[in-house]
């Protein structure tokens, strides 16, 4: 490889076990692998989850990330590659993973030993192709830059997400080692204009994907220091770092994995055009990613090819959006990652349909049935009852320690029913150890004299001292 | 299934069903050495043990849903004998031991309505877990050759397509190298007089299965406290 050519691409890398294989003494069972080819401005990359239950996840996944990026990459450096469409590639893909499959057959243990998902991608001039089996995730965007690489800001609507397949069933995904694997390998062209590739194992889509989309503020924070650093050990340190913070191991007991992939050659500032203020460039509170000195680039950039010749207007744009949603994306930011306390995520479950004038009741706790809970903090259930029930929430003492409301619980009524939200405080804090805990309620129909009862799960995750 | 004048509670949590299929033959009937009560009795006793475990495991009792085919019985047929339960409603039903063994028709109803009780939770949004079938039996199944080559085809390739997994479990009597013919999971034994331990277990698995998120199915072939470790032969 020429280092005459700077590439125009630039690799970050981590790997940290999960808390949960920490405790079952488990290897973690992530595995990545990027390679760089600078001279043919090529970066092939490959990242599979092992499996927690496979007793042979970590060879598996090791095995078809190695392979897997090793083939990507001498396909990224041939010109056929140009001359490919997505069915020969997936053609081209099963028959590369169809040879890891039998290179781990060979060592004598069933395929299932070994299940592991896999995300991959070739960046390459010959063309851009993202693979996936799984629910190992990918995000690609556009970035917009003005000024020095240390100036980058995202459109925020050219995040794209790439969650995988997950299956029928909420606990499974599909893995490389499936009977029915190659079914599931999908393929997706990455468009020209994309200037970071994301690839992540669940672990760390957890950290970064909320409800189903990217967190805002996650790419615009995360790969101002990304690109300031030079020497790739550094930029793989503070990954690591972020993804191995303790704030996380509420969120995820799952090893994290996370490799980033960003285009760097367009970093000559323009010669005219609005100075934007740097605060709001790169605002990166230390807390989110560890400050690490900044180092001076390598080498000195190329000039930029004129992609973005209207660059003023995207420049207008993503001031527009920072100034609008920063605020509120500050304010989830808050109570998400910096405050310890409201780690509220991953609430799938469908809202409740108002129930009919009868005596159905749907009881949920805001925010989902996981939670994080420190003294003085709050947990909120919302209760939807037909109109005329009264609500009354009791609690077996020994499941939470729950103080609850003074007041009368709020209520917001509808033609045929009524919503009630009840907020309870947290009175214990750090002795109370992690786990499922019960709330019980009793909703009574004042006009039937009937009552129901109800017990709710809430997952504790953690309970901290504040 | 609630009744009209019942109080439901559809909660949105994710789901994972559990269909039993429960050999009620008249071989039920026979006393096994180690236990007082008769095989249908200790059914019933173990059956009970699965209501008050779910009833002491909050998790299980919003997740578990449970479904029960009976083979043989009074009316001598397999049958639906309780449709899809929220476990927080199950009722433990006194099942009365006669009849053959049609254990075949009884898995064909078994993944008929396993069928349609996942339809229904993908139409209301809800999640859920791969469902099992748990199919415990202690004896010969009476079906017609070509009835039970078709159900077990049937089984294998619905296991092979992960709309579900069987769990084969014999009891003294059972006929192992048919019943193995319904699953690839290893057929597990079971003394009659572990019923209670059995179902005590099974709570604890269906509540450990709706609460897994890690990408992979649980599989049992850990040791199991209610396993008969005894060499067995047909």
């Amino acid at each position: 490889m020429s280092l005459r050519h700077p590439s125009i691409w630039q690799l970050s890398l981590a790997s940290v076990i999960g808390q949960s294989h920490l405790r079952e003494s488990l290897p973690n069972q992530d595995h990545a692998c990027a390679l760089q080819d600078e001279a043919a401005n090529v970066v092939a990359a490959a990242v599979a989850d092992g499996a927690g239950s496979a007793p042979r996840a970590l060879q598996g996944a090791t095995l078809t990330a190695d392979k897997f990026a090793q083939a990507l990459l001498d396909l990224g450096r041939s010109p056929h590659l140009a001359g490919m469409d997505a069915q020969a590639l997936h053609d081209w893909a099963v028959a590369r993973l169809e040879a890891v499959r039998q290179q781990l057959l060979a060592s004598g243990a069933p395929l299932h030993h070994f299940h592991c998902t896999l995300v991959a991608c070739v960046l390459s001039p010959h063309g851009r192709w993202l693979f996936q089996l799984g629910d190992s995730a990918a995000i690609s965007s556009r970035c917009a830059w003005n000024g020095g690489v240390d100036r980058v800001w995202f459109p925020l609507e050219s995040t794209q997400l790439h969650a995988g397949s997950r299956g029928e069933y909420a606990n499974e995904t599909h893995f490389v080692t499936d009977p029915d694997w190659s079914a599931h390998l999908t393929l997706l062209p990455i468009a020209a204009d994309r200037d970071a590739v994301l690839l992540m194992t669940d672990g760390a889509t957890d950290l970064i994907v909320k409800r189903g989309e990217v967190f805002p503020l996650f790419l615009p924070l995360a790969v101002p220091q990304l690109v300031t650093i030079g020497a790739r050990t550094d930029r793989d340190t503070m990954l690591a770092a972020w993804l191995a913070d303790p704030q996380t191991h509420s969120v995820t007991g799952d090893d994290k994995t996370l490799l980033t992939i960003l285009r760097v050659d367009r970093g000559a500032a323009p010669q005219s055009g609005p100075e934007l203020p740097q605060a709001l460039l790169s605002p990166v509170p230390p807390t989110v990613l560890p400050e690490l000195p900044p180092t001076p680039p390598e080498e000195p950039r190329q000039p930029p090819p004129d992609l973005w010749p209207d660059w003023r207007w995207w420049a207008a744009l993503a001031v527009a959006l920072v100034l609008l949603i920063g605020p509120l994306a500050y304010g989830m930011l808050d109570s998400v990652m910096l405050d310890r306390v409201a780690l509220l995520f991953a609430d799938s479950a469908p809202t409740p349909k108002a129930p009919p004038p009868s005596l159905s009741v749907v009881a949920r706790f805001e925010g989902g049935d996981r939670m994080v809970l420190s003294r003085g903090s709050s947990v909120r259930v919302r209760v939807v009852v037909a109109k005329g029930n009264q609500v009354e929430i009791e609690q077996s003492p020994t499941d939470l320690d729950l103080q609850p409301p003074d007041g009368p619980c709020l209520k917001h009524g509808s033609r045929d029913s009524q919503t009630v939200v009840c907020e309870f405080l947290v009175t214990a804090g750090g002795e109370t150890p992690a786990g499922p805990r019960q709330l019980r309620l009793r909703v009574r129909d004042t006009g039937l004299a009937r009552e129901q009862r109800l017990v709710l799960t809430l997952l504790v995750q953690d309970v901290l001292v504040p | 299934m609630s009744n009209a004048g019942v109080i439901s509670f559809p909660s949105t949590e994710q789901r994972t069903p559990c269909m039993l299929v429960l050999d009620i033959s008249h071989s039920m009937t026979r006393k096994h050495p180690g236990s007082v009560m008769s095989g249908i009795e200790e059914l019933n006793h173990g059956l009970r043990v699965l209501y008050d475990s779910l009833q002491d495991d909050a998790a299980a009792l919003n997740r578990v849903q449970l479904a029960i085919v009976t083979v043989g019985g009074g009316e001598n047929k397999a049958e639906l004998h309780m449709n899809w339960t929220e476990a927080a409603d199950f009722e433990p039903p006194t099942l009365v031991a006669a009849g053959n063994t049609p254990l075949g028709e009884g898995m064909r109803l078994a993944l008929y309505h396993l069928d349609q009780q996942k339809q229904r939770l993908r139409r209301s949004g809800v999640p859920y877990t791969r469902p099992w079938i748990m199919v415990i039996t202690d004896g010969e199944p009476t079906d017609a050759e070509s009835v039970w080559r078709s159900v077990a085809r049937d089984c294998q390739e619905s296991e092979a397509r992960k709309r579900c997994i069987i769990y084969p479990i014999a009891v003294e009597g059972a006929k192992l190298d048919k019943l193995q013919q319904l699953s690839s999971m290893p057929v597990k034994l079971l003394s009659a007089a572990r019923f209670g331990a059995y179902f005590r277990w099974l709570s604890a698995s269906l509540s450990l299965a709706s609460q897994t998120n890690d990408g992979e199915p649980i599989v049992l072939d850990a040791s199991l406290p209610w396993e008969s470790v005894e060499p067995r032969r047909d």
